[in-house]
């Protein structure tokens, strides 16, 4: 038995580390872009995960009531000094682009969803970045309009 | 014959009412019908097939890049999920629901999403390169669906006719068009009759029912407006006050129809015996009144009083009966006489009753001779 686990110990560690690594490897990989007139920011799952975490508990037209969490759209841009003129394009992994008014995100804490109940979401599940607007709180805000604000699976943010 | 105009005019405001109501509220109907499907349900639904077939295709094209050797797993993964999270708004959102119902693509897409399942570990343990025959099961599994999406997409769009109704709602637009005429048209009616009622309210408000000459509030409202104005301009008006004489015995002799047919032709002979510029009212019972504005000589007040004396004198008669009528007059002018319409009126209502008591002097006059010659 002693034999076995002294065989079986080192691939125990290596499983994992593996595990470890490919999970410290999924949170620093890219996932959106910031693109203003000065360049291009990048941030991983872990960087977006160090602004400061916002929930909205909400339906909406595609799902029951969950909570989502992740920074607001706001601080991101303007941490990334791309706060600046009227609207920010939004682009999404399927190609979908919005334009999205500035003056909503200074009226309305529109949050770039990470999570869905505390889970990562796939890009199945409209992640990894879900624009997402406080539909129940603020019920002028849903409409056939807004709704197409909410972009699913956002990877780039542009703001000229 | 009155009656039955009001009764004629009632039953038209009704219909028109009625019309307006009900053309009101089917173009509204009909409108917001359509253009709510116009301008939301068919965009997003047209949008939403078209990105299921575009990235079903998208997915495909990477799996034979991938097939033929190409390094693109993450690509192929992220296509996998993309097409994923299309497959399920079609099955479940309300994006698609005109095409669940009319065309079928709840099935399909149930069949593509039962296609991503089976291989859905599969792929997503895929290496980065070097199972091309992983790849290309995915495919040809996929790749079955590529016509019947393709023939849903060209579906979705040119048998919206009838998958969305919108041939349905090109007569509703056509009917609500019609609805919309008789909206204007009825609004257009009604608008009148406000306006007609709201002149002959006007008129009313102003104007004394048995003459149509101005009434007592007008002639007060209009008396101050000539003080003002010709203090402005320093000019000069008149103020007449003109009683009948001798009225309260016709009234009680003739009684009061009779009465107010010989006010009536007054007033027409009052009318009739200014300057259109001029205003002639009726004050209340047998009490007239003019305002002379301007007047720009000391002639002109003479004048007038003379042609009054003509124009208002004279026998009225209705067929059975005759009168003979005559009037006192006083006269105040402004500034001479005071510059209120107070201080006017009651220098002209002085004098005027000077001239009645001298006129029924003279009566009381008559009478004695006649007694004594008889």
């Amino acid at each position: 038995m002693k034999y076995l686990r002294a065989v079986f110990r080192p691939f125990v560690f290596m499983l994992l580390a593996c595990a470890v690594a490919a999970t410290a490897q999924a949170g620093d990989k890219a996932i959106l872009s910031v693109v203003d007139a000065g360049g291009t920011k990048a941030y991983s799952l872990k960087e977006l995960d160090g602004f400061k975490q916002h929930v909205i508990e909400t339906s909406t037209p595609w799902t029951e009531t969950h909570t989502f969490s992740g920074p607001l759209l706001k601080e991101v841009l303007l941490k990334s000094g791309a706060y600046q003129g009227h609207t920010v394009k939004a682009y999404a992994l399927n190609d979908y682009i919005v334009e999205i008014n500035q003056e909503l995100l200074d009226n309305y804490p529109v949050i770039l969803a990470t999570r869905k109940d505390g889970k990562i979401m796939r890009i199945r599940d409209k992640g990894p970045i879900w624009i997402m607007l406080p539909l129940d709180q603020s019920p002028e805000l849903d409409n056939r309009r807004m709704h197409g604000q909410m972009v699913w699976q956002l990877n780039k943010l542009e703001s000229r | 014959m009155k009656r039955f105009e009001v009764r004629k005019d009632y039953i038209l405001v009704c219909v028109t009412v009625l019309v307006f109501a009900i053309s009101s509220a089917f173009s509204l109907y009909q409108i917001n019908r359509a253009s709510k499907t116009l301008a939301h349900e068919y965009p997003l639904a047209i949008w939403t097939i078209e990105q299921f077939e575009s990235e079903h295709l998208s997915l495909l094209h990477a799996l034979e890049l991938h097939s033929a050797g190409v390094d693109n797993r993450d690509d192929v993964q992220q296509a996998f999920d993309i097409l994923w999270n299309r497959v399920t708004v079609v099955i479940d959102g309300y994006e698609a629901s005109f095409a669940r119902e009319s065309l079928g693509a709840q099935d399909l897409a149930t069949g593509v999403l039962n296609v991503l399942k089976r291989y859905d570990a599969k792929v997503q343990a895929m290496p980065e390169a070097g199972d091309p025959g992983l790849s290309r099961d995915v495919f040809t599994a996929l790749n079955a669906y590529r016509g019947p999406i393709h023939e849903l997409n060209i579906r979705n769009f040119h048998d919206r006719d009838t998958v969305y109704g919108l041939k349905g709602f090109s007569e509703h637009l056509k009917a609500a068009g019609v609805a919309f005429f008789g909206l204007v048209v009825s609004g257009l009616v009604l608008v009148f009759m406000l306006l007609r009622q709201f002149w002959a309210s006007r008129h009313l408000a102003h104007h004394d029912v048995l003459t149509g000459l101005a009434n007592r509030r007008f002639f007060m409202e209009q008396l101050q407006q000539t003080i003002l104005r010709a203090e402005r301009y320093h000019e000069k008006f008149a103020v007449y006050l003109i009683d009948l004489n001798e009225f309260k015995p016709v009234n009680d002799k003739y009684g009061h129809v009779f009465g107010d047919c010989v006010l009536k032709v007054f007033g027409h002979r009052l009318a009739t015996s200014v300057r259109r510029i001029d205003m002639a009212a009726r004050l209340g019972g047998d009490e007239f009144a003019i305002i002379q504005y301007p007047i720009s000589n000391d002639l002109e007040v003479p004048a007038l009083r003379e042609r009054l004396k003509k124009g208002l004198s004279g026998e009225i008669s209705n067929g059975n009966y005759v009168v003979d009528v005559s009037h006192s007059l006083g006269v105040a002018t402004y500034p001479a006489d005071g510059s209120s319409a107070e201080s006017l009126l009651h220098t002209a209502d002085m004098k005027m009753y000077g001239q009645k008591g001298a006129h029924k002097r003279r009566i009381q006059n008559v009478a004695e001779t006649m007694q004594v010659d008889s």
